[in-house]
């Protein structure tokens, strides 16, 4: 893949480029007119919250999205359709409503991308655009872990993109036998909703409790410590008993979290037998094994050359790709700590990028910038718990701004999670208005 | 996708013209702090602010009422489930432009 920054850019445009659109201009404002060309790849949270903010905020543009599938079902709220509380179709939707917003959207996998000549290559052609945007979310990386394979998932499902993978587990878990033993094995840091894997384990037992008592969940964590880990213990102990052990396990009348260096990293995997070993050479063979890989940046990514060594893409405080800035990374691809690869935080750099482009193709500054985060859980259904930050742009990096956000939990009373329960449903709709229009 | 494609050289050609889009003052609609600082609160508010299921709609509320209740919210005067983790978050600035956005839609 042709790979250009910034300044081999400047030299390709050369005299001409720097005759017509003066020496204070940057290439990348050089190309975006006011009625220039975006295309966002990947119709997912960043993706098309980027597609329906530039309706709004560049109202001449013209947007391309490039998504392969024609549905999408969102990841949140996932959790209670593999628990029989919500159904796929409650979770899915398609793209009228961006297309009525005036968004190009083109149903394709975009193969490559040729930031040379400013194009990206589809399963059938090519499409040209001004400015770029990725939003590809993330691919699955089985290099660390013996037996792991794509193929894996059909017998062991993940679950961690919407869609088949939800519904296959879903069934598995309607179909496990009475006392049946359901395994969870989340990966390292950084993958995709950090508190995902533990809201999981919570909603299983309150699937079970009514469906299967006897029943056991089973976390093996790569990880020592995990994401709102004092708020999940609460909550668990509260609603469904256990508590934390000596070693630092937690054990519950029906579940267990054993951490990374307490025999909870996953080694070795085997479809074929229901079967994960662990570091300390201990098979676990569950009736139900959800197995969460490692994950990485979208495969395009890969291919486009925008990767670090970790597989992930660096961006700027923009979220401009640091390989190639003229194209913006945003979502779970890119690296935007100390933002967590969340929906929401895709959603909140969605419309910072959406901002910078309008603003550019404008000839304007961008209003300063300015992030968001909040990952709701649920614990039960009448008990959520939340995690929020704020994020601002401060010395030069991306920063949490102090004394906002964090977790409300430690005796907070049960009304308190009655309501955060309440607004976690208002939070998917707000989500996923700003998605699809 | 020669259609595509077509449109796109356009593009170029037309931006390439220069900085007319800086020289006509094209504006970007709502590019105004509070646009954007309210597309934050969006994501649970709902576009616009038009309220998402339980989460309240802020469109067309009165913007000093708007300042006053973040405000509230981040000393603890008024108890939220949510807004006083949010509202610490913001600056006077960022406040009165979201508020002032969100009581004009
Ligand atoms: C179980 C679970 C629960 C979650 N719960 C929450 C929650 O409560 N709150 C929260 O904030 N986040 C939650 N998340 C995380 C959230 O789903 C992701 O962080 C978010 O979807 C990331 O958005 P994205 O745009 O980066 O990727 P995605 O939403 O995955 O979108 C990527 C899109 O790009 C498309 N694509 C990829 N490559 C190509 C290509 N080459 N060509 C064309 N199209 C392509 C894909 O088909 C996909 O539609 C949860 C995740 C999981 C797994
Ligand atoms: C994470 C979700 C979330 C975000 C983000 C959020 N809000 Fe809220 N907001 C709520 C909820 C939930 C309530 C109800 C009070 C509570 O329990 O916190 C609320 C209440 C309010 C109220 C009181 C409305 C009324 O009628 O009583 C105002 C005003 C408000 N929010 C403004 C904002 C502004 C401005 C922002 C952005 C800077 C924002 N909110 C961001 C969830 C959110």
């Amino acid at each position: 893949m042709n790979n250009i920054n910034r300044r081999d850019f400047v030299k390709m445009m050369g005299a001409a480029g720097a005759a017509t659109t003066g020496a204070i201009l940057l290439p990348f404002e050089a190309y975006a007119g006011a009625n220039g060309h975006v295309v966002v790849v990947g119709g997912g949270t960043g993706g098309a919250t980027c597609a329906n903010y530039l309706t709004r905020w560049a109202p001449n543009a013209k947007v391309t999205l490039i998504e392969k599938d024609s549905k999408y079902s969102t990841c949140f709220f996932s959790n209670e359709v593999i628990m029989g509380m919500a159904t796929m179709d409650s979770i899915t939707y398609g793209y009228d409503g961006l297309k009525k917003r005036g968004v190009n959207v083109v149903h394709d996998t975009v193969t490559g991308i040729d930031t040379g000549g400013k194009k990206v290559i589809t399963g059938s052609g090519s499409i040209s655009y001004d400015i770029l945007v990725l939003s590809p979310g993330i691919t699955f990386d089985h290099s660390t872990v013996d037996g792991s394979s794509d193929a894996v998932a059909e017998q062991m499902p993940h679950a961690w993109k919407a869609g088949p993978q939800t519904s296959l587990l879903a069934k598995q878990i309607a179909g496990m036998r009475q006392g049946g033993l359901l395994i969870i094995a989340p990966p390292e840091n950084p993958f995709r909703c950090p508190p995902g894997p533990y809201e999981r384990a919570a909603l299983a037992l309150a699937h079970f409790k009514e469906h299967n008592p006897t029943a056991q969940v089973v976390i093996l964590d790569a990880k020592e410590k995990h994401s709102k880990q004092g708020a999940f213990r609460e909550g668990w102990t509260r609603v469904y008993g256990g508590e934390a052990t000596a070693e630092g396990n937690f054990e519950g009348p029906n579940l267990k979290w054993i951490k990374g260096s307490n025999g909870g990293k996953v080694v070795e995997v085997d479809g074929a037998t229901n079967t994960v070993i662990t570091e300390d050479g201990e098979e676990h063979k569950g009736d139900v094994v959800n197995y969460i890989p490692k994950q990485v940046a979208g495969a395009i990514c890969k291919d486009a050359g925008l990767v670090n060594a970790t597989g992930w893409c660096d961006v700027d405080l923009d979220f401009k790709s640091k390989v190639c800035d003229i194209v913006f990374v945003i979502g779970d691809a890119s690296v935007a700590s100390p933002m967590p690869k969340s929906g929401h935080s895709a959603s909140s750099q969605a419309k910072n990028v959406a901002a910078t482009i309008a603003a550019q193709m404008a000839g304007e500054e961008a209003p300063p910038w300015t992030g968001s985060n909040t990952c709701y859980s649920f614990i039960s259904e009448k008990y959520g718990i939340s995690v929020v930050a704020i994020y601002a742009v401060k010395d030069g990096k991306r920063v949490k701004v102090k004394g906002a956000g964090g977790v409300a939990f430690k005796g907070k009373s049960l009304r308190h999670h009655a309501k955060e329960a309440k607004y976690a449903r208002g939070w998917y709709k707000g989500i996923t208005s700003d998605m699809f229009g | 996708m020669p259609k595509t494609k077509q449109i796109a050289a356009t593009v170029v050609a037309v931006s390439l013209i220069g900085s007319l889009a800086v020289a006509s003052g094209v504006q970007a609609a709502g590019l105004s702090l509070g646009a954007l600082v309210a597309s934050q609160c969006n994501t649970c508010h709902g576009t616009d602010g038009e309220g998402a299921q339980s989460v309240p709609r802020l469109a067309g509320l009165d913007a000093d009422e708007i300042f006053e209740s973040m405000k509230a919210f981040a000393s603890g005067e008024d108890t939220a489930s949510i807004m006083d983790r949010v509202a610490k978050g913001y600056s006077d600035e960022q406040l009165h432009a979201v508020a002032n956005y969100y009581s004009e839609q």
